[in-house]
């Protein structure tokens, strides 16, 4: 849906509030899988005995519809963290209860960066079913996964089959066809091979000193996982009480995430911001081969004080080329 | 599923203070049957929690072979350490664990050992020491070397007083300079320092250390110049971990986990971090 000023997602109760925009929502949905405050479990204190019980609202069926693939990407790279290697149970029952109706994107925005990290704007990996609009009224459904199949048979006569000779997917639009011809605007690899030489390095003050730490960059990223967790109660009488024990997200901008009792290693604003590039295009890509960014360009549109990811980044490759060419001299 | 963010119930048996502001809890599964099919190994660390005040990640100090109860040390430092120092025996607490790695027991087999601690880093290793002294014989010579600011700082006083009257292992005691009390009757200076005066021998010998990030990188220097290889030092870095489950991205250094791929490290692993811990 879309607010006065920016889009986002929402429980839509008619088929007149959606927006059925061919960009990506100012607001990622992440949220409705790893909201910004979730229960991981409640606990109630009754004269010397705990009673835990799990949160039960999750199980409730959703759809996504309208996610565009940078976001769907995205989702991917909160998988890997929250679904490998020991499975998170809340984000797993959110994420098995939500069926992701996808759109191609076709109007790229002016942040938008995708290509330069291995995101295609047509890209329907990610998705269960993936729209695309032929005009003339008719709408062309792509099935793309298990879930997205069961989801066409509770509807038999609804659907058609697509007639190849008639109905393929839908030309480029202008605005794609010369978003693709901009192509890459770095290379990944040079960009990871300067980071792992250059953790010391003055350019992270230069770049950072603008920096106010709000964490917009992280909150509004679809990938960004970091979190925190807390406990809140409500203390009723001093033996019995109950509360929650909640994890909220967190960001690298702020200033007490990584620390060694006392002592903080990352806290100053250079080196917070040091971490969140490489987190982002070295740490994540060692851990899981993949990048923790689907170039959505999110945090370059919303910085207050315009720091610009992708000037970040096309800075690094110039300066590994200079160092490259210096070298050969 | 279960859901790994569940803790277990605990009780508190016994509460031991063992400095100033530093105190050891000693628990017990409130479900006798968790008791049987929980075990952990020395250096590994536990997520203890208080209901409506917090969750912090704490070493487990007493010995894996320990099976009647469970023992982790704190010293109270912010809100939920805090809350921990006011509980009484018989109040309730949270865990889950046991997480990360440990110490590799079976390669300090026949090998000296020197535990090098200061402060609260004796509390890392003190699981270790207790399961060295369980098998004491197979090992060649143990020393440990403690350092605190005062004598009053010194954990587990009454612990080290047993340890020192067993014969069968060394025992350096020592106090920042200026933290000396009439009655001290250990060395004086910093923990490396002391290391310069007594000097080590790197020869089938392991050296295990814990501190504050300062004196480790120090101690390191020193166990460098004494001949040990980054193979033959072994570090606990118990960074502030949240999950504990390599979910959160709280105790990264570099692209390292603490809580997944620590906390113990070789140093030939620290060697390896980006400059920030």
């Amino acid at each position: 849906v879309s607010g006065e000023k920016i889009s986002f997602f929402k429980r839509i109760l008619a088929y007149e509030e959606i927006d059925w925009s061919e960009r990506h929502t100012t607001k990622p949905p992440k949220e409705f899988l790893f909201p910004a405050a979730e229960d991981l479990f409640q606990f109630r204190i009754k004269n010397k005995e705990v009673l835990l019980s799990e949160p039960g609202s999750h199980h409730a069926q959703k759809i996504i519809l309208g996610i565009k693939p940078c976001d769907a990407a995205g989702l991917k790279i909160l998988d890997q963290v929250l679904l490998h290697d020991g499975i998170d149970l809340p984000y797993i029952s959110l994420r098995e209860n939500t069926l992701l109706i996808g759109q191609l994107c076709q109007k790229p925005g002016k942040y938008c960066f995708c290509t330069s990290v291995g995101v295609h704007p047509y890209d329907y990996h990610n998705m269960d079913l993936m729209l695309a609009d032929l005009g003339e009224d008719q709408i062309l459904v792509q099935v793309i996964s298990q879930k997205g199949e069961e989801f066409i048979s509770y509807f038999p006569g609804f659907f058609k089959d697509a007639d190849p000779s008639t109905c393929s997917t839908p030309g480029q639009s202008k605005e794609i066809s010369s978003y693709l011809k901009g192509g890459r605007l770095f290379d990944a690899q040079i960009v990871k091979d300067w980071l792992d030489k250059n953790f010391e390095n003055p350019i992270w003050s230069k770049i950072s000193t603008h920096c106010i730490g709000c964490g917009a960059c992280t909150f509004f990223c679809p990938t960004c996982y970091c979190f925190d967790i807390t406990d809140e109660s409500i203390i009723y009488r001093q033996e019995s009480y109950q509360g929650v024990r909640r994890r909220v997200w967190n960001s690298c901008s702020f200033g007490h995430s990584s620390q060694i009792s006392s002592y903080l290693p990352v806290s100053c604003k250079d080196l917070k911001f040091r971490q969140r590039i490489m987190h982002k295009f070295t740490y994540f890509v060692d851990r899981f081969q993949q990048l923790a960014c689907v170039g959505c360009g999110r945090c370059r549109h919303l910085c207050p004080v315009g720091i610009d990811i992708l000037q970040v980044l096309e800075t690094i490759q110039t300066m590994h080329s200079y160092s490259r060419e210096v070298n050969q001299v | 599923m279960r859901n790994m963010y569940q803790p277990k119930v605990m009780i508190i048996e016994e509460i031991i203070p063992e400095a100033p502001e530093v105190k050891t809890f000693r628990l017990r599964f409130q479900d006798p049957a968790e008791r049987e099919g929980f075990t952990f190994r020395a250096g590994q660390f536990g997520e203890f929690s208080l209901f409506g005040e917090g969750e912090g990640a704490f070493c487990l100090t007493s010995s894996p072979v320990q099976k009647s109860f469970l023992e982790f040390t704190i010293k109270g430092m912010d809100r939920v350490t805090k809350a921990f120092h006011k509980l009484n025996p018989g109040d309730l607490i949270g865990f889950r664990g046991p997480y990360g790695n440990w110490f590799p027991m079976e390669a300090f087999k026949g090998s000296n050992l020197i535990f090098i601690g200061s402060e609260t880093g004796l509390i890392p290793l003190r699981s270790l020491i207790l399961n060295c002294l369980d098998v004491r014989e197979y090992f060649g010579q143990l020393t440990i070397l403690y350092g605190a600011k005062s004598a009053t700082d010194h954990l587990y006083k009454r612990e080290i007083e047993k340890w020192a009257k067993r014969g069968d292992l060394t025992l350096i005691k020592t106090v920042d300079s200026g933290g000396d009390e009439p009655d001290w009757n250990g060395r004086a200076g910093l923990v490396p320092v002391i290391m310069r005066e007594i000097g080590l021998s790197a020869h089938n010998c392991f050296a295990i250390t814990c501190g504050p990030p300062d004196m480790i990188k120090f101690a390191i220097l020193r166990l460098e110049a004494m001949g040990f290889t980054s193979d033959q030092i072994m570090v606990s870095l118990p960074m502030k971990m949240k999950c504990g489950l390599g979910k959160c991205g709280q105790c990264r250094i570099g692209k390292y986990y603490v809580c997944k791929d620590g906390p113990v490290f070789t140093y030939a692993q620290l060697f390896q971090f980006p400059n920030e811990w």
